[in-house]
């Protein structure tokens, strides 16, 4: 387990704790950015971390656990949407995802609103591109897709934003 | 306008995201919410393997490297024997069913127990046992044990180890042993040796003058990713070994005369490439031309030693093959990349692949008559 042994200073470098203070801010923002919203980012992290810890004895390096568990994040972050398409349908109850930071006190107010309107693998390919640079090739192993698709996923999201955003 | 607005948007997500910061709420039952879901997963793993068993025919093996309860099941076809094995934290159960009636062999194994690699040889069950000790060691290595499975209680054949292999016919015995894993910290090469099984004779196919790497000085990580562990593997005549390991991100391969008496001392040819595997008198493997440069399937003719490759037709992140049937080669794919594993299968007569088992999660191992699942 040579390369967790950087991680957490005065805790085991195998503990869970140590492992979760090590990955989960980062997993937390891309979390916030997919679902525009810290509480329910924070219980997707939770949620993603468990489940790629308890596979965590074939995971050999941090480079695999974080990989794990941004994949694992996005799988839960979609999950999510996919349930709550579900509960809108049957209990016609819209749900806005809506982000308790402060927006006045952040920029591009517009943009954010509009990006999460967007369908949501749309959303996710624009933030795994725009925000982590993955290349479309390692969007597409995320997404579990092609990358052609992921192109198409890019473009129209940003075809989506343009139209809504006008003053861009 | 496109460009602006993407620039718009790489900007407004790296704004959002510093917001967030980097104070978190550690949740305090980590770990009980791991240990139920591996507990959920398991019983989901057992369920699934004992189908596949049952329906298909095939062979399954679950291999947990963790302490908690996990579970093997094992079937042999090329003896047309019917063995399940299954172990638990501090017991190792097998069921054997050569003729239709069914043996059972319950073995008490000492706490705490990681078996990490399991190998089934004629009616012997081997495995590798860490104890915690090991487990805290600079070097990970364990004891190497084996149990009959008509009966009987366990033996420990080697103090300290961290890989081996059993010769086709069961005769012989080849394992490793490293700096402060089986023979003094101080001596930095890497050994293999050959323990005869009959006679309880050893000896030393490599010696302390074989240097394993142009930097002799350089650390051996007999435990690095993307192996499970360093390859030892015995020819289908047992006339050859091939050893694999890795060495400061670099594999290598080397090919050994097993029926050699006493120390190789020199000129032991190596070259790059890991996951190797005999399919009848070739050695194929995989080599990795460059950092992020695509995996390519080699096979290297072991009577001429030529080599021909192509572009592997695995997933990525290939960690291990076997041979299977019929010339068709297995392969473990992806853990390493952090993308979910597959248990994929290649036939060279026919240049087509398959998955055969998506997300193998819980399994390190496997062997041609298993397939891995979990």
């Amino acid at each position: 387990m040579q390369a967790t042994a950087s991680l957490g200073v005065g805790l085991d470098p195998l503990s869970l704790e140590a492992l979760y203070r090590a990955h989960a801010p980062a997993a937390l923002r891309l979390s916030v950015l997919l679902t525009g919203d810290p509480a329910l980012g924070e219980d997707i992290v939770q949620d993603a971390f468990i489940r790629v810890a308890a596979r965590r004895a074939r995971l050999h390096d941090s480079d695999a656990f974080a990989a794990y568990l941004r994949r694992a994040v996005i799988n839960q972050a979609r999950s999510h949407f996919r349930h709550q398409g579900v509960v809108r349908k049957y209990a016609a109850v819209t749900h806005t995802p809506e982000t308790t930071l402060d927006p006045d006190r952040t920029p591009r107010h517009d943009v954010w609103k509009a990006l999460h309107r967007l369908p949501e693998r749309q959303r996710a390919a624009l933030v795994l591109r725009f925000y982590e640079d993955q290349s479309i090739d390692a969007i597409a192993t995320t997404l579990r897709c092609r990358p052609g698709t992921v192109k198409s996923l890019i473009s129209r999201g940003l075809e989506h934003l343009r139209k809504e955003v006008v003053d861009v | 306008m496109s460009d602006e607005l993407e620039r718009e948007l790489r900007v407004m997500l790296h704004d959002r995201a510093t917001l967030v910061g980097d104070d978190l709420h550690v949740p305090g039952d980590l770990d009980a919410r791991v240990r139920r879901l591996r507990t959920r997963r398991r019983l989901t793993a057992g369920a699934l393997a004992a189908a596949v068993l049952i329906a298909a025919g095939t062979v399954a093996v679950v291999v947990n490297r963790d302490r908690s309860p996990t579970s093997v099941q094992v079937q042999n076809p090329p003896t047309g024997t019917t063995r399940l094995v299954e172990t638990g934290v501090g017991r190792l159960v097998a069921l054997v069913n050569p003729d239709g009636t069914v043996e059972r062999n319950v073995v008490l194994l000492p706490e705490p127990l990681v078996i990490f690699k399991l190998d089934l040889v004629g009616d012997t069950l081997w495995y590798l046992v860490m104890t915690r000790q090991d487990l805290a060691g600079s070097v990970r290595c364990a004891s190497l044990q084996r149990v009959p499975l008509a009966g009987g209680e366990p033996q420990t054949v080697v103090d300290r180890t961290y890989a081996f292999a059993v010769s086709p016919d069961g005769s012989q015995l080849a394992y490793g042993t490293a700096p402060g894993c089986g023979h003094d910290a101080s001596d930095p090469q890497p050994r293999l040796i050959i323990h005869d099984l009959k006679t309880g004779n050893t000896h030393e196919l490599i010696d302390t003058r074989w240097s394993l790497h142009p930097d002799a000085n350089a650390r051996y990580e007999p435990f690095s990713a993307p192996f499970p562990d360093p390859t030892i593997g015995w020819s289908p005549d047992g006339t050859q070994l091939v050893v694999g390991w890795q060495q400061d991100g670099h594999f290598s391969l080397a090919l050994v005369d097993a029926t050699a008496k006493g120390t190789i001392s020199a000129d032991v040819t190596t070259w790059p490439g890991f996951a190797p595997a005999f399919i009848g008198n070739a050695l194929w493997y995989i080599e990795r031309p460059g950092k992020g440069a695509p995996e390519r399937l080699a096979r290297r003719d072991l009577g001429s030693g030529d080599v021909v490759s192509q572009p592997s037709p695995f997933s990525p992140g290939v960690s291990q093959m076997e041979p299977g049937p019929g010339g068709s080669l297995y392969a473990l794919t992806g853990a390493p990349k952090g993308y979910p594993s597959h248990l994929e299968r290649w036939d060279h007569h026919l240049h087509a692949s398959e998955v055969i088992v998506r997300d193998p999660s819980d399994s390190m191992h496997f062997r041609p008559s298993y397939i891995a699942t979990g």
